[in-house]
Parts: structure tokens; C-alpha cells; sequence
């Protein structure tokens, strides 16, 4: 309907209407009191036959579906008044039919309210937070609006009823155009201007709208929040990007720094084997002997902690590749005690079936074992005891290494994964392979793994670290 | 007759290491002082193995492992990466199988015996 495009500058609507349409419950009340005059007079009249005036009762229902079971409640009420008006005028009428009649109306209304179309949801009275408003379909007069609402124009919610939309939306063009596309039934999304506050203040907003049946429900976006949200993501995205150059320039400092600090230690770790393996041609005395075998030693030492620095950074990185395949745990576990010669340091007792199966990556794993049974025996003092167990359940796999050494304090507990920490930081310049990389470098191979790994311990009496593996099939699901 | 190993290095004192560590382990070192003496070395004289330094100036090992495969002689030499850096399998993966190994720093000679020996293994030296 072309007509209904139009946006009238003025009508005659009065406020009273609009409230009245507004106010569901406050209309229902009016359309009650309206009902019981009508049919009074009708009944003077002769006219009206008794059980009839529900049809009034059911266009009310209709006229107000959007206010669902208030609306039948309100209604219900009015034929329980109704009946009573009609009780109290001598009219002879049974108190349980009226219940009855009652809830059966109350519950007829309700189907009546339910099954209705309604008018579309007005984001106003949903979140009162919102900046939202409800515009009567005629007249063009704000019906209802948010505190949100008011308080983007600096003014209330009560001096924003009745007026005029043209009142605060001053540009006739985006006005025409607004109530136009709603007056054709269509939803209005986004739809950018200038709205003017009571002070004369411009709000630069996104106005959508939903035509209804006799109002339009429209909300309002701010387009100064939505250019501080912008804002806000771009810092967002550049703090982003500065992080991934940071660590990719961090990366690079590791790699590099890594390349630079292990150059040099080739020709010195080639001579010094050179020197202590063939002393009498190099006419190198015990003494000197002794003394290029620290240097070859600390070499070595230099060597294994670049290595570590890398591996971790590297791990950090995400670069490292992770195959899996299907080891046997309780081999794998004899190789690594075997490697380090630990059965002759701690009793190992093994408590792992033979056919006990794990999918990892067998190279992580052998690491991520070897630092948690050196850890065992180091912190440690005789008699040494280290038990590995499995355990299995429908969903997991578990890989214990318990040990009877010195413990960790619960405070201790957690940061003994972060690198370069040690529970005891006068030892790093004492025993060289607690350089306090170990633990952090399994932990992230078993996370690469898939896997978690947490540890208990008690002062002591000694620790207990456990491997937790979510049970996979060969092909690593 | 022992096995002609390459060492392309820019580093000297590594490569007067290199010197007396393949002599020792038994190899017969071919040391050039420069890359451009390298590739002519490479050429000329057909090594068994080349010993690759990659981050090396001017030339990086790529650039001569490009300049190496050039040409049908010198493509088929076989090349292990000899480097301080962490390389990604990726990073020379485009060199397919003329690559065969990385040997990263610092290796003591006892190590280098143990790889080179495994990488001749069941090979002859070519007359």
C-alpha cells in the first residue's frame, strides 16, 4: 500500500489512544469496564443473551496477543466481574459453574493469546538496557521508550511519550525514507542518522525497525560506542600482531643466539677430544690432562643446555612435528633405565604389563621419560627407590614415576615446570645437569602428545609425577 | 683408499679442526679456504661427501648447494648439512635425496666417525 508509505508530519491521534494501546494491562481494564457497560445496556435493552459477551472478550485476547496469559488472566477476571455484576442484579447464577466458566475462559484465552501472531519482539521492553523505542503506526508519536533510550537524548523516559518523531529526527529525508520501508511492512536494519537530543545534541546512531500491528519497534545503535568497539578491536588486533612479532622475533633471537653460541664450541670441542685422546703426542701431562677433561666437560655441559634452550623454544613455537605410533611402555622404560645405567643408582620396580600399548611420538617419550627418572634419581638419596606403574581406564592411560627423594614444597609445586627453575637455585652452579630445563621440556612434549602431566609430592617422603594420556586408536583418534 | 670429504665452511678455525679430525677418523679431507674455491674443488676433484655449512657469508649453503646443482658432475655429490642452525625439514626438503643428513654443531670427532662411517657403509669409494 503505497499510502501507508507516507510518513504524516502531523495527525490528529491523540495521546489517549496511543497509552491506551501502549498499556496492554491498563487497556484490558478499560475494554473490562467498557464490556460490562455494553452489555448492560444491551441487557436493559433485552438484547443480550447471557454467556454471549465472551465474544468481545476473545477481540480482546486478539486485539492484545501480544500480552499472552496477562491478558487472559485480565480478561477471566472481567467475566468473574461480569458474572458477579449479573449475580448482584439478581440474576440466579451457580458459584461452581461460575469457576468454571472462569478457568474455562482462562485457559481458552490463553490458547486464544498463545496461538495469535504477534507483533514482533520490541527490544525494549526485552532489555531495558538497550536504547530502544516503540513508534505508533499513525501517528508517528513515540508510545514507549528505554531509559537507554531517554538518557541518549537527556531526557526521560516520560517527556520522551507522546512526541513527536520528527522531534528527534530532524533530517525529513531519513524520516521518510525509515517510516517509509517500515509502513511497507518491510524490516529496517542499520539504518544510519542523526538523531536530535531535547538539548539540541546530534547522536550519530544505526536505527532498525520492525513493523508491527500498531506500533513499530525500533532500537537504536550508537554509533560513537560502535566507533569505540571499532577502536577498541583495532588495539585489540595490533596488540595481537605486535605479540606474534614479538615472539616471532624472539624465536629468532633463540634460533640465532642458539647458532652463535654453538659455532665457536666446535673447533673447541674438536681439539680438546683431539688433546685428551692422544695426550703423548700433544706431550699433555696428567695434570693438564685432568684439566682439559673439566674444560671438555663444561664444553659438553655449554653444549646440552643450547640444545635445551632451542628445543624449548622450538616447542614453544608450535615447529616441532609430532608422529605418532604405537609404543610398548614397559620397553620403552627398560631402554631409557638402561641408557643412564639408573638400575645401579635406584631400585626400579616396573610395575607395567608387557602388552601395555601407548600411541605416542616414541622420541618424545623416551625424553619425557628420561627427565622424569633422572629427576627421580637426582633428587634422591640413597636407598633410592623409583617405581613405574600403568594404569588404564575406558577413556585414559597413566604413566606413574614414583620416587622416595627430598620432595618438592607445595608452594614449589607448579613452577617446577617453568624453565630454569630449580627448588634449590644454589645447586645450578653445583651439578650441571639440574639446569632446571628437564621438566618443562617433557611437560611440553607431552602436551604435544596429547597428554597432561601433573605432579604430588610431600617433604620427604618423596614425588609422584603422572602422565595422563587420552586413550587413541593407530590412527590417532 | 679413504673417502674424499668436502668441508664447506667459512669458519677457519673450524676448518683447520675439520683438518685434523677427518684425518684422525680416517678420511681424507679436502679443505678450500673460500666457497668459490669450494665449487671449483667440488668440480675438479669429485669428493666422496660434502660437509655444508648453511649460514655462512657471502654465499649461504643453499646458494651453493643451488650453484651445485647446476651442473650434472657435481649434482649427484651427496651433501650433509653441517650447521650450528635448527633447520626444519622443510628448509631443504626442495634439495630431495642430494641431501643426506644434518650434522648439527658442535659434533665431537667420535660422533662425526659414528655418522660418517654409517653413511659409507656398504658404499665404494668411486675411482
Amino acid at each position: 500500500m503505497a499510502e501507508r508509505g507516507f510518513c504524516p508530519e502531523h495527525t490528529s491521534f491523540s495521546l489517549w489512544g496511543s497509552r491506551l494501546y501502549r498499556i496492554g494491562i491498563n487497556g484490558a481494564f478499560v475494554g473490562i469496564i467498557a464490556i460490562i457497560l455494553i452489555y448492560s445496556i444491551l441487557f436493559a435493552a433485552g438484547i443480550a443473551f447471557s454467556h454471549l459477551y465472551y465474544i468481545p472478550l476473545v477481540v480482546i485476547a486478539i486485539w492484545y496477543s501480544n500480552r499472552s496469559v496477562w491478558t487472559a488472566a485480565a480478561l477471566s477476571l472481567a467475566y468473574a466481574m461480569v458474572t458477579l455484576y449479573l449475580a448482584f442484579g439478581g440474576y440466579v447464577l451457580d458459584p461452581v459453574m461460575i469457576f468454571l466458566f472462569t478457568l474455562l475462559y482462562l485457559w481458552g484465552m490463553t490458547a486464544v493469546t498463545l496461538f495469535q501472531p504477534r507483533n514482533p519482539p520490541y527490544p525494549a521492553r526485552n532489555d531495558e538496557k538497550n536504547p530502544a523505542f516503540t513508534l505508533d503506526r499513525t501517528s508517528l508519536l513515540i508510545t514507549n521508550a528505554t531509559p537507554a533510550f531517554a538518557a541518549l537524548l537527556d531526557s526521560t523516559r516520560d517527556a520522551l511519550h507522546g512526541i513527536d518523531f520528527s522531534k528527534i529526527l530532524a533530517r525529513g529525508e531519513d524520516r521518510q525514507a525509515f517510516c517509509g520501508m517500515l509502513g511497507r511492512g518491510v524490516d529496517v536494519a542499520n539504518f544510519e542518522t542523526v538523531l536530535t537530543g531535547t538539548t539540541g545534541n546530534a547522536v550519530p546512531v544505526l536505527l532498525s525497525g520492525r513493523p508491527g500491528q500498531m506500533e513499530y519497534a525500533c532500537s537504536v545503535l550508537v554509533l560513537a560506542s560502535l566507533t569505540s568497539y571499532r577502536a577498541a578491536r583495532i588495539c585489540e588486533e595490533e596488540a595481537n600482531r605486535r605479540i606474534a612479532v614479538e615472539e616471532a622475533w624472539r624465536q629468532d633471537f633463540v634460533t640465532t643466539a642458539a647458532h652463535e653460541l654453538r659455532t665457536p664450541l666446535q673447533p673447541v670441542l674438536g681439539y680438546l677430544h683431539l688433546l685428551i685422546e692422544d695426550r703423548e703426542r700433544y706431550g699433555i701431562n696428567d695434570e693438564a690432562g685432568r684439566i682439559l677433561k673439566i674444560c671438555l666437560d663444561n664444553v659438553h655441559r655449554e653444549r646440552v643446555i643450547v640444545n635445551r634452550m632451542l628445543e624449548l623454544s622450538l616447542l614453544d613455537s608450535g615447529k616441532v612435528a609430532c608422529t605418532l605410533e604405537r609404543v610398548y611402555l614397559r620397553d620403552l622404560v627398560c631402554e631409557v633405565l638402561a641408557h643412564h645405567g639408573i638400575e645401579s643408582l635406584a631400585e626400579a620396580r616396573i610395575d607395567i604389563p608387557d602388552e601395555s600399548c601407548i600411541m605416542v611420538n616414541r622420541e618424545h617419550f623416551f625424553l619425557v621419560l628420561e627427565s622424569l627418572l633422572l629427576n627421580a634419581v637426582r633428587y634422591n638419596e640413597p636407598p633410592r627407590v623409583v617405581e613405574i606403574a600403568y594404569l588404564e581406564d575406558d577413556e585414559h592411560q597413566s604413566v606413574i614415576v614414583r620416587d622416595n627423594g627430598i620432595g618438592i614444597e607445595p608452594e614449589k609445586l607448579q613452577a617446577i615446570f617453568k624453565p630454569f627453575y630449580l627448588t634449590d637455585e644454589e645447586d645450578l652452579s653445583r651439578d650441571y645437569d639440574r639446569m632446571g630445563l628437564g621438566l618443562p621440556i617433557a611437560e611440553r612434549y607431552v602436551h604435544l602428545n596429547g597428554g597432561t602431566i601433573t605432579v604430588e609430592s610431600e617433604i620427604g617422603q618423596g614425588s609422584t609425577f603422572t602422565v595422563l594420556l587420552r586413550k587413541r586408536r593407530e590412527d590417532g583418534v | 683408499m679413504a673417502y674424499k670429504v668436502l668441508v664447506v665452511d667459512d669458519d677457519l678455525a673450524t676448518l683447520e679442526m675439520m683438518d685434523l679430525i677427518l684425518q684422525r677418523i680416517g678420511y681424507e679431507p679436502l679443505i678450500p679456504e673460500t666457497i668459490p674455491k669450494a665449487l671449483e674443488m667440488a668440480r675438479n676433484i669429485g669428493p666422496d661427501l660434502i660437509l655444508l655449512d648453511v649460514q655462512m657469508a657471502p654465499v649461504n649453503g643453499w646458494g651453493f648447494l643451488d650453484a651445485l646443482s647446476e651442473k650434472k658432475p657435481t649434482a649427484n655429490i651427496p651433501v650433509m648439512l653441517f650447521t650450528a642452525r635448527y633447520l626444519l625439514p622443510e628448509e631443504y626438503a626442495r634439495y630431495g635425496s642430494s641431501v643426506v643428513g644434518v650434522l648439527e654443531k658442535p659434533v665431537a670427532p667420535l660422533e662425526l666417525k659414528e655418522v660418517l662411517d654409517r653413511f659409507f657403509a656398504g658404499r665404494q669409494p668411486e675411482d
